[in-house]
């Protein structure tokens, strides 16, 4: 495919993006979940160059382990957690405050890693259903790029809400107005996903 | 595709949630503004998959020859939708694709998408086949369980003819070494100046035949007696294959029956250029529907008569005894004492039965040739492709397979190291073509 190497540059750019966020500001413990970052989403892109073994396989069990971490050290660093035992010297507010802000990229990668899985897991049983080879890499190549473009766009959309949320004026509608209205937003979506067949 | 993708897409939404209460735990709005991205994504992906529409347009042929190659052309125009559609174009029963796939893989992203495919295919075996449906699975690029499988039928069948081997009248010059029977003619031919008898007057003879002396000797019958002429007819020749098991030794498009359909096919079409009236029966025991036999007659239309019996004419176990050759074929024994020929491919199971017939046949005075179809060297070719010649008529003991001689007259066919032009060249001498 050709777009896979925009993907894995965007993977690593996710990656290290976060990494140098999280360690300019952070405390030796900060450093310890960075790296865990950074290897986790080294591990997680293994598979997508492993031609031997059986395309069934070719699927990461840790390409969403850095996405769960970052949240974690976010949330030790700051918050209720941190407020309740004191200073445990992860991050910097200023350095949870970036990684959060990068949260979005990192999901990006994992979207890219996610598409790739794909077509390296479907493209051997099509191959060998008599499918032709150049048609499949033609077509997968588009289902990758459609999905980049669309992570990608989403990406944008979502930093660019995050910039006007920041800059903007602060609606203040208290903290459970604001959870019913994530919660309300966020099932509206997800019934959309999960649908029953028609 | 779809289960794995969406396998992720679900734990991705998971994962969106907690974040989200991570969010409200760590008390950072920045971490509430990274959800959005997911689902931004998510809805967008719902959003574009609905209201795909499908134009497939196809040409697809009616009729085919066995070996005949034909370039299949399909083309699907993709509107709206989001996901890939996974094809599957028609086929029938006993073909094979020669070049190119009848599946096909297509994904339907932002832009209208158009493809042109096409794939050629090759007739294996006559017949009349169905279609299979073009069918299109779309796998939308998110939603579980909500692929959508849709079929486009195809309105026809498709008529794969028989080969027809094109005999030359100059391949048979020679003198037949077989007394041919005289009065093998069709009752429809003009009368010629040769008496034959004599009868009463029905309506409709000629005024000219009525015997006028002979009517008034018979003055007291009340009725006028005419003069019957021999007419001078066409002669008529009558194909009987056999369809017992026997005849499918081999593979289901090259065994004894497949190859004594074309030597009737081929034998049909240059004795109708050669003015006979040509007839066809299977040798079935049951009762015979209409469309299984054909009365013989002359000129194209006969020929198709021929072709499309054949065309669905299957090899059958036969289990009652032979009680004789039915009712439509014994008057035209008796009426016109064609020339017959037997197909078939002789063996313990059958020889007994077409020895009956044989038998059954010498009754009106008709000596049938039989043409025995060796299967031998079909299955050693199947078995080792070098083992077909070893196994050819003159290497084989076939002793055991011998008819009694006065039943008819038997012609050994090895198809697979003789080719039909020398076995016709045999059944002109000894079948008198």
């Amino acid at each position: 495919m050709k777009s896979s190497l925009t993907l894995i540059l965007a993977i690593l750019f996710g990656f290290l993006y976060v990494f140098i966020f999280a360690t300019s500001s952070s405390g030796p413990l900060g450093d310890v979940f960075a790296v865990l970052i950074l290897i986790f989403s080294t591990i997680s892109v293994i598979p997508l160059f492993q031609k031997k073994i059986s395309s069934s396989k070719k699927v990461s069990p840790f390409k969403f382990v850095p996405i769960l971490i970052a949240p974690i050290s976010i949330v030790l660093s700051t918050g209720y957690l941190h407020a309740s035992f004191a200073s445990l010297g992860m991050l910097s507010n200023q350095g949870a405050y970036n990684a959060s802000f990068f949260l979005a990229i990192l999901m990006f990668s994992a979207i890219g890693t996610m598409a790739m899985e794909t077509t390296k897991k479907i493209e051997g049983p099509l191959e060998s259903s008599g499918y032709e080879r150049e048609e499949i890499e033609r077509e997968l190549g588009h289902f990758e790029k459609s999905v980049t473009y669309i992570a990608l766009a989403s990406m944008l959309a979502g930093m660019g809400i995050i910039l006007v949320l920041e800059g903007g004026p602060i609606a203040d509608i208290g903290i459970f107005p604001a959870i019913i209205l994530f919660f309300v937003v966020y099932v509206i979506v997800i019934s959309s996903v999960v649908k029953k067949e028609s | 595709m779809n289960s794995s993708w969406n396998k992720q897409i679900i734990i991705l939404s998971v994962i969106t949630a907690f974040i989200a209460v991570a969010g409200i735990i760590s008390t950072q709005k920045a971490i509430f503004g990274s959800l959005f991205m997911p689902v931004i994504f998510i809805f967008v992906l719902s959003y574009m998959e609905k209201d795909l529409k499908l134009d497939v347009d196809y040409d697809i042929p009616k009729f085919l020859k066995v070996g005949d190659e034909y370039t299949i052309q399909v083309k699907v125009m993709a509107k709206k939708g989001l996901g890939m559609l996974n094809m599957q174009f028609p086929t029938y029963p006993e073909m094979n694709i020669l070049n190119g796939t009848n599946v096909h893989i297509l994904f339907k992203g932002f832009k209208e998408r158009e493809m042109a495919m096409e794939y050629t295919i090759v007739s294996t075996r006559r017949g009349i086949f169905n279609w299979t449906e073009i069918i299109i699975e779309y796998q939308p690029l998110i939603g579980y369980k909500r692929k959508k499988i849709l079929k486009f039928p195809i309105s026809h069948n498709i008529e794969v003819d028989p080969k027809v081997k094109m005999l030359r009248k100059s391949q048979f010059q020679l003198k037949s070494n077989r007394v041919k029977p005289r009065n093998s003619v069709t009752r429809t031919g003009p009368p010629t100046h040769e008496f034959e008898s004599i009868r009463d007057y029905v309506p409709g003879d000629p005024f000219k035949a009525i015997n006028w002396k002979s009517s008034a000797k018979t003055a007291y019958k009340d009725n006028l007696m005419v003069n019957v002429y021999e007419r001078e007819g066409l002669k008529n020749f009558i194909f009987y294959v056999d369809v017992s098991p026997f005849m499918s030794h081999g593979s289901s498009v090259e065994n004894p029956l497949e190859y004594a359909i074309t030597l009737v096919l081929s034998g049909t079409k240059y004795l109708i250029s050669k003015n006979y009236n040509v007839g066809f029966w299977p040798i079935k025991l049951n009762r015979l529907k209409r469309s299984e036999y054909v009365l013989p007659s002359s000129g194209m239309d006969t020929f198709n008569q021929i072709r499309r019996s054949l065309l669905l004419l299957e090899s059958k176990w036969v289990t009652e005894k032979f009680t004789g050759i039915g009712s439509s074929m014994t008057r035209i024994m008796m009426e016109t004492r064609p020339s017959v020929m037997i197909l078939t491919s002789l063996e313990k199971g059958n020889i007994s039965r077409i020895e009956s017939i044989s038998r059954h046949l010498y009754r009106f005075k008709v000596l049938p040739t039989i043409v025995d179809i060796r299967a031998e060297s079909i299955a050693a070719k199947y078995t080792d492709p070098r083992l077909g010649s070893v196994f050819s008529v003159r290497n084989y003991n076939l002793s055991k397979n011998r008819i009694n001689t006065e039943s008819g007259r038997v012609i050994q066919w090895d198809p697979v190291n003789e080719s039909i032009g020398k076995a016709a060249y045999k059944l002109a001498m000894e079948a008198g073509w």
